[in-house]
């Protein structure tokens, strides 16, 4: 930093005074004129020199410019005022129409929120209806597959014991505890099997159901209940049997034949 | 507090009866360096009202601290003055410092100006007071008026520094004379 003397004989001061000091060397004057007196005492006698010159070449404007000046102050105070003023209301204005511009959009969410949970929530009902819907009719469908493969099966099976040349056929005509009740026994002695078509049997309460019995050397052996469901029942082949006898027997069968609800019978 | 301050203070606090004051006592000196620079009473006027116009809008910056009312408000007339002198391409401030509105047409300063140099000033040596002239009415930078006057910018330095100095020195003896006068009459 120069000293105070350097600054001084530089006419520094007398640039700094008339604004054209570079900006390095007023931030430097600067800092010297905040610290030290003398050097703000200097300062003081330039100012007060130039002051002294400009007061000693005044040349006096007219009144005209003073009336300017005043009038476009007032105005401006006016504007300012106007100014000041009309913020708070427009503030107030701007405020309550920005809150009242989110209350909008607030509510206009919630209404797109609410109409589009309740279409929501009917899509969810009217699919999950259709859901089961759908599961009930693929369950129908499932259901009449396993009836259409069983059926399949029975009449594959029909079809095999039929045609095989070795087949018997029996048929069992109902007495009369089932006067029209028929049924068709396929016996086959050679690979020892037995199927019935019962489809002619006549329907039975829920509590009985039909069975089929053996009779060998006099007894009756169970060869089976018949399922009333199935139109071709799979029954035990039984060796040496002398007659196929059907009987109306409880729910669930029976061990022993009740041979007093026999229905229709069949020698071999 | 004396009464400048505070009307400065009121000023600051944007009282226009103080505003008032402020321009009666200072609008003279500062038109004075104005209309100098411009050498056109009608943009002269302009100027000096659009000073105390700016001297109002940012009369809270003032610092007294930092420097006198006087400084403050002649470095604002100044700016204004150059920054209009600028902005206004017809208006040329050629080699003589006069100003035209441009070189074909009419001389735009006005001729009838009285603004010559007065006070101490005007007894100091042509050379330095051409160097005051040039930096303090005319509004040039050192480096602009040392080549205004064809001589090195240190010689021009040195010449406002004199010029200042003597200035001084005449200011002391006419407060000498002044207050040797009250004695006299007192």
């Amino acid at each position: 930093m120069k000293d105070r003397n350097a600054i001084i004989e530089s006419g520094m001061l007398e640039q700094y005074f008339l604004g054209i000091l570079p900006e390095k060397d007023t931030a430097m004057l600067e800092k010297m004129l905040a610290n030290d007196e003398e050097f703000v005492t200097q300062f003081a006698t330039v100012e007060q020199d130039f002051e002294t010159i400009a007061f000693e070449n005044a040349v006096q404007p007219p009144s005209l410019v003073k009336e300017n000046l005043l009038k476009a102050i007032q105005q401006t105070t006016q504007q300012d005022s106007k100014v000041k003023t009309l913020p708070k209301e427009i503030t107030q204005q701007s405020s309550r129409g920005t809150t009242q511009t989110f209350l909008w959009i607030a509510a206009g969410l919630a209404a797109i929120f609410m109409i589009s949970s309740l279409w929501m929530f009917t899509q969810w009902n009217t699919t999950q209806n259709d859901l089961q819907i759908t599961q009930q009719e693929l369950q129908t469908i499932k259901d009449q597959i396993d009836s259409l493969q069983g059926n399949l099966k029975e009449a594959e099976l029909l079809a095999a014991v039929v045609k095989d040349p070795n087949t018997l056929q029996y048929a069992l005509k109902g007495n009369d505890k089932i006067p029209n009740g028929f049924a068709t026994a396929y016996i086959n002695h050679e690979d020892k099997s037995a199927i019935v078509n019962v489809e002619k049997l006549p329907e039975l309460s829920s509590d009985k159901t039909y069975q089929m019995w053996a009779d060998v050397e006099g007894e009756m052996i169970n060869m089976g209940i018949i399922d009333k469901s199935k139109d071709v029942v799979v029954l035990q082949y039984i060796d040496e049997a002398t007659s196929l006898n059907i009987t109306i027997e409880p729910a669930g069968g029976s061990d022993h034949a009740t041979v007093s609800q026999l229905v229709t019978n069949v020698y071999l | 507090m004396n009464n400048e301050t505070l009307f400065i203070d009121r000023f600051k606090n944007r009282d226009e009866a103080a505003l008032s004051k402020l321009y009666d006592k200072y609008s003279g000196a500062i038109y004075g360096v104005i209309i100098r620079m411009c050498r056109n009473e009608v943009v002269a006027q302009e100027i000096l009202q659009e000073t105390f116009m700016k001297a109002w809008d940012k009369s809270h910056l003032y610092d007294a601290s930092k420097g006198k009312f006087y400084t403050w408000l002649y470095r604002i007339a100044r700016n204004t003055t150059l920054n209009f002198l600028r902005k206004d391409d017809k208006l040329i401030q050629t080699e003589d410092l006069s100003v035209y509105k441009d070189e074909e047409e009419s001389v735009a300063y006005d001729s009838e100006l009285h603004i010559e140099l007065k006070g101490a000033l005007s007894k100091l040596e042509v050379h330095h007071q051409k160097a005051l002239q040039l930096v303090y009415f005319n509004g040039l930078t050192h480096k602009e008026a040392h080549e205004e006057m064809g001589v090195p910018l240190g010689t021009f330095k040195s010449y406002v520094r004199q010029a200042v100095e003597k200035l001084r020195l005449v200011y002391a003896k006419e407060l000498l004379l002044l207050i040797c006068l009250i004695e006299l009459l007192t």
